[in-house]
């Protein structure tokens, strides 16, 4: 194994969730270390948000347990999220809030730092003063950005973050997470699109049917693509 | 104009048909009621006089033809301002969707591009309104003529009809005019709803006091025709000119103003959340407080209504026999004690509504998917959830008091505020025990919490029944709200209302309990 898990900051130890019959997750083991940008790569359905929603505590493993800062995820939740930032794939924000409002309010009174707002609002070109309901899918997705990247996280949970930006915007973003990895942050990114994930990516694990199939560093020799084709693809 | 009033049949094909639909079909509905209501003139000389005390001519419009009474004017007393604000609702959102809202969205800018003239846009909501509104008024003319209540003539089914037609006609021009105005559909909505309202309020005080200030309104104008009766159609060519006017000024404005801007400057929208929203409390209440405000009015006002009937209530239940059989149920000692009693019974239950709205809000948010969002926050879940069921608490209070005031209020003092709030405290063990139920849920067995609503139906219909004929101790037990003490018919017990608190304490505990540790979806 080419990691340590007492270097990891998020580390999964044979997690599996089932719903009902059907087993979501399968023995995951993964171990995240301290400022990486981890690429979590694999189809639709393969268990990509359910293991997300392990690790924001939101839902109980059936088996196994899940870590952040060496913390439950389940049970030590409120001091995880205090120290974790966090993208839904799919935004639903509330109608009637303007972008403005719910900035303000996934980020809370204590940690809101105006001048960082500000900020990211230019860098993604997002107008905080239109009702939610006025958005497209990309500016719903930017909200939850500016939210989280202007929001003092030591740990970064991005689930299909930029699947509703265009090309200039999905630019930004990679500039944005490589420039939280200059700063020491860790980016727990998940996606089903390879060559996002091979552009920013400092590491990649690939899930299939809820079991993790590989885990690897990547450099410039990297090949994802052939390795890809060698597992028979996504 | 033609390519684009075709347009816009096509995409109201289902919206406009529905409304024709339920506005004519409810005019058949109610008018076909009356011969069963008031089969004699005697019964309908007795109903308009009960409609002649001054908080129902301030809900329903003036009593006119007691020298010449039918059933046609009867029911044109009673039903017709229903009939003019559902239209006027109607046009307001027919003529926003087509005008403002497509502006707002882009729309109007992509068929500009089109070889069209500038004004077409304008002009075609409001022809189109022209041509819905003039549908609706035949239809409720041949409606009229169809059921042909006792004192039907064709002039008076006409007048009725224009009546209504003219009115949406007036709200079509009106909510054309105020689309120039504000650049945002949700601010037109609000300017020609509140116009709605404010028109309503005129023409009840105009009413009440008889004075001309009623013409102000375009309902007290309206109302004037007096249908089956005078068959008036001099207030018909006024709405007509007044339309037209606001009809030339929404084109001049039109004219003046940029495209997708308001003649009004719009007020900057919040780029900052309120240091209030910033709490769990503050959330909540955001997030609820509509429907609380609307359940409330909801509730007053039936209040007010209620109430407004305790000085006929002789001659109301001597005109009607179900009406004598359930409030004189059990002997009681006087009529409107048992007036009062049903009346808090039923109207709890009502009340429970809103509680039950709030306790189930957090459930609504994890099934729009907005939890992650919520709890991905550093706050733990009961943090969240409680703020919704103090307000859910503080709500079970509010609507009883609203409710008792509107009864007072409605019956002019004839019922004293103390008692009336008193009895209506005595429901609330109940009202809370149905927002435990849905916090019991929304813990326990999430993916069933819709079933409260099954079981709210359940309770209802117990009471219901229970008014027409008795059922078994066990059956109506099962409801909660009749496990209260019927005060003041029966005498007031502490022993029930104290047990169904705990139950409820107990409900609310394991539901939050539960949700503290459970998966959210």
């Amino acid at each position: 194994m080419w990691y340590s898990n007492a270097m990891a900051v998020i580390a999964i130890n044979d997690v599996s969730k089932h719903f009902g019959k059907t087993k979501a997750l399968d023995g995951v083991t993964l171990a995240i270390e301290e400022n990486t940008i981890h690429g979590f790569l694999g189809p639709n359905g393969a268990g990509k948000t359910t293991m997300i929603r392990i690790l924001l505590g939101i839902i109980r493993p059936t088996r196994g347990e899940a870590s952040i800062f060496g913390l439950d995820a389940y049970r030590d939740r409120i001091p995880i999220h205090s120290r974790l930032a966090y993208v839904p794939g799919e935004v639903n924000l509330w109608p009637n809030f303007t972008g403005g409002e719910v900035i303000d309010l996934l980020i809370g009174r204590e940690r809101l730092d105006r001048k960082r707002i500000d900020h990211y609002l230019d860098l993604f070109e997002l107008d905080p003063s239109k009702k939610c309901k006025t958005y497209s899918k990309g500016n719903r997705q930017k909200v939850a950005l500016v939210a989280a990247f202007a929001s003092p996280a030591e740990v970064f949970i991005l689930d299909e973050p930029t699947s509703g930006l265009d090309p200039l915007m999905e630019q930004r973003f990679q500039q944005v997470i490589k420039a939280k990895h200059g700063e020491g942050k860790t980016i727990f990114l998940s996606s089903h699109i390879l060559s996002e994930v091979q552009k920013i990516a400092t590491a990649v694990s690939i899930i299939k049917q809820g079991r993790i199939e590989e885990t690897l560093l990547i450099d410039e020799h990297t090949d994802l693509e052939r390795f890809f084709h060698e597992s028979n693809g996504l | 104009m033609n390519r684009y009033l075709h347009f816009i049949a096509r995409r109201e094909r289902v919206t406009t048909p529905l409304w024709i639909l339920s506005i004519v079909s409810s005019l058949l509905f109610f008018t076909a009621l009356y011969p069963t209501l008031i089969p004699t003139n005697e019964e309908a000389l007795a109903l308009a006089r009960t409609m002649q005390n001054p908080a129902m001519v301030a809900m329903m419009g003036p009593v006119y033809g007691l020298d010449a009474i039918s059933q046609a004017i009867v029911m044109s007393q009673e039903t017709l301002l229903w009939y003019l604000i559902a239209i006027s609702v109607m046009n307001i959102f027919l003529v926003t969707r087509h005008t403002r809202t497509d502006e707002e969205l882009g729309r109007v800018e992509l068929l500009l591009a089109q070889p069209i003239k500038p004004k077409t846009p304008t002009i075609a909501p409001i022809l189109f309104a022209l041509i819905v509104n003039t549908v609706i008024g035949i239809l409720s003319i041949i409606g009229l003529l169809i059921v042909d209540l006792e004192g039907t003539t064709f002039s008076g089914a006409f007048t009725f009809g224009v009546a209504i037609g003219n009115t949406g006609f007036f709200f079509a021009a009106l909510t054309l005019l105020l689309a120039q105005l504000f650049a945002t559909s949700t601010g037109v909505l609000t300017a020609s709803l509140s116009f709605l309202g404010v028109s309503y309020i005129i023409r009840a005080f105009g009413d009440l006091q008889e004075s001309p200030l009623t013409l102000f309104s375009p309902f007290g104008l309206a109302l004037k025709v007096r249908a089956f009766y005078l068959n008036d159609l001099w207030p018909i060519p006024i709405l007509l000119l007044q339309a037209l006017v606001l009809i030339a000024l929404a084109l001049l404005f039109n004219h003046v103003r940029d495209h997708g801007a308001g003649i009004i400057p719009q007020r900057a929208s919040r780029i900052h959340a309120p240091k209030s929203l910033l709490t769990p409390l503050g959330f909540a209440w955001r997030l609820g407080r509509s429907v609380t405000i609307a359940w409330g009015s909801a509730l007053f006002i039936l209040g007010l209504s209620y109430g407004s009937v305790i000085g006929e209530l002789e001659t109301f239940v001597q005109s009607n026999e179900l009406m004598r059989t359930i409030i004189l149920q059990g002997g009681p000692d006087t009529l409107t004690d048992g007036y009062v009693a049903l009346i808090f019974a039923l109207m709890s239950m009502v009340a429970g509504i809103p509680v039950m709205l709030s306790a189930l809000r957090i459930r609504k948010e994890e099934l729009r998917g907005r939890s992650e969002l919520i709890f991905a926050r550093p706050i733990d879940r009961i943090g969240v959830y409680l703020p919704f069921l103090f307000i859910a608490f503080i709500e079970g209070i509010l609507m009883t008091l609203l409710l008792a005031l509107g009864l007072v209020l409605g019956s002019n003092n004839a019922l004293a505020l103390g008692e009336m709030v008193c009895h209506g405290l005595t429901y609330l063990p109940a009202i809370w025990l149905l927002g435990g139920i849905a916090t019991f849920l929304v813990g326990m067995l999430p993916s069933l919490t819709s079933t409260v609503w099954i079981l709210f139906a359940s309770f209802f219909t117990i009471s219901y029944v229970k008014q027409i004929t008795p059922i078994p101790f066990w059956l109506s037990a099962l409801n909660p709200f009749e496990l209260i003490p019927r005060v003041p018919i029966e005498p007031f017990k502490a022993k029930p209302l104290i047990v169904l608190t705990i139950i409820s304490a107990f409900l609310v505990a394991g539901g939050l309990y539960r949700f503290e540790k459970r998966d959210l979806s």
